[in-house]
């Protein structure tokens, strides 16, 4: 069964995640900062990390260096789930290595999970 | 001006025509009792020895008698006349002199009060002359440059005053783009905003305009009005954060809402009763146009404040609209609407922001669907028009709806405005739409224009320059 790091602060969102990528088919992990996304990492290796900005503690753009700059990790596909989508961070996370970056607000949560279906079907080629 | 004031001059004249004229009558008079006496002398004694002598006195007389008429009239008056003229000339003349010692008076008077007038102007003043040299730097803009020597002793040119000038990307700005050369290179008045950099390295946000000052239709110079704008900067950089914050900290509710109702209404959490379908629907609706709303106040204040990036990339127009009318695909269909679609086949990739563009294209076509009426028509045209001045793109969305009545279509492309027809048939929509989509389009060098009449539908069309030069 393919995994997902779910990176979000908010509990909400988090659960909405949890909820709709379970029934997805999907193992779902939740971290709720940077760091402990880091910490996670440690113990698993998921198939995809869904991957918030604004976070305490660490934020997304720290968390995303350190991802693409472990051997063990960096070639996890990131997918940058944000409220924030303005140019300079979409650039931003472009050039530390997220493969994709989506506005939560402008996107249906079929629509995020087909996303990430279409991304790991690709990887599977 | 008073031309019978006596003067020194004129009194001494005055006296020695005064003292020639008695003198002379003195002659006449004279002569005349010689004459008298020298007839009736001759009367009494005929031919004597005494009378040869008293003949040459005669003629002696004679003379005199006969030559004092034409000394009068030969050298008197016009003496008296070149006396009198002499007079008025000197009268005028000193007048003349007087109203001009006067007006230069009241000319520096008046030079003072204006000179004192620049000075007290709050914002900082600099004028050149035509060359370019600096002549007047009032107060402020002496303590902005914190140049305080005479301007007038030598020849200082406006662009080597001590203080370096950088654009908002904190790069040098390049002189030509400075509003004073414009001033006297291109007659215009053009306004720019800048920083100096001071000799004490202090940096100061600038706003200016400078414009060409004209005398007989040649450029005799130039003045530049420039304030200092760093609290404003300040202000201004604090609302967009502000703004910035607020609509991501609105969007994360947002976002749950949605996809928790999304969920619900597609069963993930059991089976809907057709009622509880239909108030989950509501929900999930409110919440689009709320994002909707977030979304756009985002995009208006950024335009606002210049902030907004524009990243134009080759875009296939044709494709992009298609896609969004399959997007609107639902609500098409919900009002029984029919699309007609001319999108010309030769249309090449415009250099535009494809996001900016899409967001014309949902606007245009979401207000077509929604003040269409049932069984409407939409049509949208994409054409290609080439003539002296380049080739642009031409679009149109055409609807047969509710149209906008003739006492509201100046004010359309206000924010927040909404024509009455459309209030009463439905509270939704923002009136923020037209007046984004607008900003868009002219930050794009396009124009946008529409026609229409209630009732009979609208006409919008938009223009895009097809070698955009941004």
């Amino acid at each position: 069964m393919l995994s997902v790091l779910v990176v979000e602060d908010d509990t909400l969102l988090a659960s909405a995640y949890k909820i709709k990528l379970t029934h997805s088919g999907y193992k779902v992990h939740i971290a709720n900062d940077g760091q402990m996304a880091i910490d996670s990492l440690q113990k698993i290796k998921p198939d995809v990390i869904l991957l918030d900005i604004r976070m305490p503690v660490k934020d997304g753009y720290q968390t995303l260096k350190e991802i693409k700059e472990s051997e063990v990790y960096k070639d996890i596909p990131v997918i940058i789930s944000s409220n924030s989508g303005t140019k300079e961070n979409i650039d931003r996370c472009l050039e530390l290595g997220a493969v994709d970056y989506i506005v939560k607000s402008d996107i249906s949560i079929d629509g995020l999970v087909e996303k990430i279906n279409n991304l790991l079907k690709k990887d599977k080629r | 001006m008073d031309i019978n004031t006596p003067n020194k001059e004129s009194m001494i004249h005055k006296e020695v025509y005064d003292k020639v004229l008695p003198y002379l009558l003195f002659v006449f008079i004279v002569s005349s009792i010689l004459i008298f006496e020298t007839i009736s002398s001759t009367v009494l004694s005929f031919i004597t020895f005494k009378t040869i002598n008293r003949i040459y006195i005669f003629q002696g007389l004679l003379n005199v008698f006969f030559i004092s008429p034409f000394l009068y009239v030969f050298m008197l008056r016009p003496l008296k006349k070149q006396l009198q003229e002499n007079r008025l000339s000197a009268l005028s003349f000193q007048s003349a002199i007087a109203s001009y010692i006067s007006s230069m008076k009241n000319i520096e008077e008046e030079k003072a009060r204006y000179h004192a007038l620049l000075n007290s102007i709050g914002d900082g003043v600099i004028a050149t002359d035509h060359e370019g040299n600096v002549i007047f730097l009032n107060a402020t803009a002496k303590k902005t440059y914190q140049y305080h020597n005479d301007v007038t002793q030598k020849a200082l040119k406006w662009y080597d005053l001590p203080v370096s000038i950088i654009d908002e990307q904190d790069k040098e700005l390049s002189i030509k783009k400075h509003p004073l050369y414009s001033a006297l290179h291109k007659r215009s008045t053009t306004s720019a905003a800048f920083s100096y950099v001071r000799n004490d390295k202090t940096k100061i946000a600038i706003s200016a305009i400078a414009s060409p000052v004209l005398y007989n239709n040649i450029t005799d110079g130039a003045i530049m009005v420039f304030k200092d704008v760093s609290k404003e900067k300040e202000i201004d950089r604090m609302k967009t954060e502000f703004i910035a914050l607020a609509s991501h900290q609105l969007r994360t509710p947002l976002s749950a809402i949605k996809w928790f109702s999304e969920m619900l209404k597609n069963g993930d959490a059991g089976v809907l009763q057709k009622q509880q379908k239909e108030f989950i629907v509501n929900i999930y609706d409110s919440c689009e146009r709320m994002i909707d709303l977030v979304n756009t106040l985002l995009n208006i204040s950024r335009l606002e404040s210049g902030k907004l990036v524009i990243d134009p990339k080759p875009t296939n127009l044709a494709l992009l609209i298609e896609e969004i009318i399959k997007e609107l695909h639902p609500k098409i269909k919900e009002k029984r609407l029919k699309i007609i679609t001319s999108l010309h086949k030769d249309i090449p990739l415009i250099s535009i922001d494809p996001n900016l563009m899409r967001q014309v294209y949902v606007n245009l076509l979401t207000n077509a669907i929604k003040y269409s009426h049932q069984n409407g028509e939409i049509i949208v045209i994409l054409s290609k028009k080439v003539d002296q001045n380049g080739s642009e793109i031409v679009s149109q969305v055409t609807d047969s709806g509710l149209g906008i009545p003739k006492k509201d279509q100046k004010r359309v492309f206000e924010r927040f405005f909404r024509a009455d027809n459309v209030v009463k048939l439905e509270t939704e929509g923002t009136g923020l739409g037209l007046y984004l989509i607008k900003k868009i389009i002219e930050v794009s060098n396009g124009n946008i224009w529409f026609e229409s009449e209630e009732n009979n539908g609208t006409s919008f069309w938009f223009s895009l320059p097809l070698n955009n030069e941004i």
